[in-house]
C-alpha cells in the first residue's frame, strides 16, 4: 500500500526484474531477479496497464502469452480461461471493442494463464465495477487456496485487508510499516502521521 | 527448440498486428516509391556517371523507406506495456532480437522487390540480367540494414526516445552499407561482375555478420531500463 510516488509499481518491476535496483541486491531463490528462464517461468505479472496488443484478439493474445511462457495445450488453456473470465463469447473481438473493466479481467487472465508461483499485480482493482471487484477478490482467494502467492499494491485500505494476509505501506520509496491486514489503520492519514 | 518456436510466434504476433493494423508497411512503401519516382525522373539529366546516381538512389531510397518499418518494429511493443510482458516471458532477450530481426529482413526484403521493379520499368536498368547477383547482394544489403535498424530500434525503444531518433542514429553506421551496396548494383548494372563485385559483396557479409553478432551480444544489456 502506499500513496502515487510511493514507489509501489518499481517495487513490483524490481521483483519482476524488468527494472533495476538502485542500490542492494534482489534474489529469487539465490538468483537475481529475471536470471533464467525458469525463474521468469515462476513469475506473473498483471501490470496497471492492458498488456494486451491492440491489433490481436482476445483469443490470440491469451493464446501469445500461453505460447511465451510455454504452456501445455494452450488452445484448452486459452478456452478455459475466457471461459473463466465470462468473455468466450469476445474471443474474437479487439481489445479496443471491449470494455476497460473487461480489458483488466483478460489481462489477469494473461498473467495467470501459465500458473505461475508467485502473482505480481498493480493495482488490479482500479478500474473494476462493484461485480468485477468481488470477482477478483474471489479470484484472488481461489488463488492462495492453490497455494499460488499473490504479492498485490492497492491505494484501498479495503482490498488490502480482506485479500491479504500481510502488509507493507510504502511512502517516498521507504518501507513505512509491516503489519498484519486487520491491525490497519482505518484512516490513511495516521499512516502519513507516523512518517 | 522451443526457443526457436517463441521466436516464431514473436515473428506471427508482428506479422499479424501490421496485417491488421497496416501501419508500418504500406507507409514505408509509398514512400520506396515516391521517392524511386522522384530520383527516376532526374535519371535523364546525368549523362554518364546514370548508373553510378541510379544505385545509390535505390540504396537511398532502401534506407529512408525503410525507416519507417525499423521504427515500428520496437515502438509498437510500447503500446499498453507490452514491452514488459514480453521482456517478462521466460526467453531470452537474443530471440526477441532475432525475432524482430526477421521481421525487419521480411519488410525490406517487399521494399526492396517494389523499388527493384519500379527502377527495371522506369530506368530500364539490367537488374535481371545477373538475378543471383541482385538476390546475394540484396540480402547481404537488407541484413546490414535491418541489423543496425533493429539493434538501435531497441534502444531508442528501451529509452523512450522518439522514433525520428532513429534514422539519425542508423545512417551514419549504415555508410558503409549504402556505399558498398550502391558500388556493387552499378556494377551489376554495368554487368562487370568480376573481383571488384566481390569485393563489395565480401565488405557487405563482413559488416551483416558483426552487426548480427553485435546485436545479439549486446541486445540484453541495451533494453535493460
Amino acid at each position: 500500500m502506499g500513496d502515487n510516488g510511493s514507489g509501489k509499481t518499481t517495487l513490483l518491476r524490481c521483483l519482476a526484474g524488468i527494472a533495476q535496483t538502485d542500490a542492494g541486491e534482489l534474489l529469487w531463490h539465490g538468483e537475481p531477479a529475471g536470471a533464467s528462464p525458469e525463474l521468469s517461468r515462476m513469475l506473473g505479472m498483471v501490470a496497471h496497464e492492458s498488456q494486451l496488443y491492440p491489433n490481436l484478439t482476445l483469443q490470440e493474445n491469451l493464446l501469445f502469452a500461453a505460447r511465451m511462457t510455454r504452456v501445455r495445450q494452450p488452445a484448452n488453456q486459452v478456452s478455459d480461461w475466457l471461459e473463466r473470465i465470462g468473455l468466450s463469447a469476445f474471443a474474437n473481438s479487439l481489445p479496443g471493442e471491449i470494455s476497460h473493466g473487461m480489458r483488466r479481467r483478460v489481462s489477469v487472465a494473461r498473467g495467470l494463464i501459465h500458473k505461475p508461483r508467485l502473482v505480481l499485480m498493480d493495482e488490479p482493482f482500479s478500474g473494476l465495477d462493484t461485480e468485477g471487484q468481488i470477482w477478483l477478490a474471489e479470484l484472488l482467494n481461489s488463488l492462495q487456496l492453490q497455494h499460488q502467492s499473490i504479492c498485490f499494491t492497492t491505494h484501498d485500505i479495503k482490498h488490502a485487508q480482506t485479500c491479504s494476509d500481510r502488509v507493507l505501506v510504502l511512502k517516498n520509496g521507504l518501507l513505512l510499516k509491516k503489519s498484519c491486514p486487520t491491525l490497519l489503520e482505518n484512516d490513511p492519514h495516521k499512516h502519513h502521521q507516523a512518517a | 527448440m522451443q526457443t526457436a518456436t517463441t521466436m516464431y510466434w514473436i515473428v506471427w504476433k508482428d506479422l499479424v498486428s501490421e496485417y491488421r493494423a497496416r501501419q508500418a508497411w504500406p507507409a514505408m512503401l509509398m514512400l520506396g516509391v515516391v521517392v524511386t519516382f522522384l530520383f527516376s525522373a532526374q535519371l535523364d539529366a546525368v549523362g554518364e556517371s546514370q548508373s553510378r546516381m541510379l544505385a545509390i538512389q535505390i540504396w537511398l531510397a532502401i534506407f529512408f523507406s525503410g525507416m519507417l518499418s525499423l521504427n515500428r518494429s520496437f515502438a509498437a511493443e510500447r503500446v499498453e506495456g507490452c514491452w514488459d510482458a514480453l521482456r517478462l516471458y521466460p526467453i531470452h532477450p537474443v530471440w526477441i532480437y532475432l525475432a524482430k530481426l526477421t521481421v525487419n529482413v521480411l519488410a525490406l526484403g517487399v521494399l526492396q522487390a517494389v523499388v527493384f521493379m519500379l527502377c527495371i520499368v522506369l530506368c530500364n536498368v539490367p537488374l535481371l540480367n545477373h538475378p543471383w547477383q541482385v538476390a546475394l547482394l540484396a540480402l547481404l544489403g537488407n541484413l546490414g540494414i535491418s541489423a543496425v535498424g533493429t539493434l538501435l530500434g531497441s534502444v531508442c525503444c528501451s529509452d523512450r526516445q522518439s522514433a525520428p531518433l532513429l534514422a539519425f542514429m542508423t545512417l551514419p553506421l549504415i555508410t558503409p552499407v549504402i556505399v558498398a551496396a550502391s558500388e556493387a548494383t552499378r556494377l551489376v548494372c554495368d554487368g562487370s561482375i568480376g573481383a571488384e563485385w566481390w569485393r563489395w559483396i565480401g565488405l557487405l557479409a563482413v559488416f551483416a555478420v558483426v552487426f548480427v553478432t553485435a546485436g545479439i551480444v549486446l541486445i540484453e544489456f541495451l533494453i535493460e531500463d
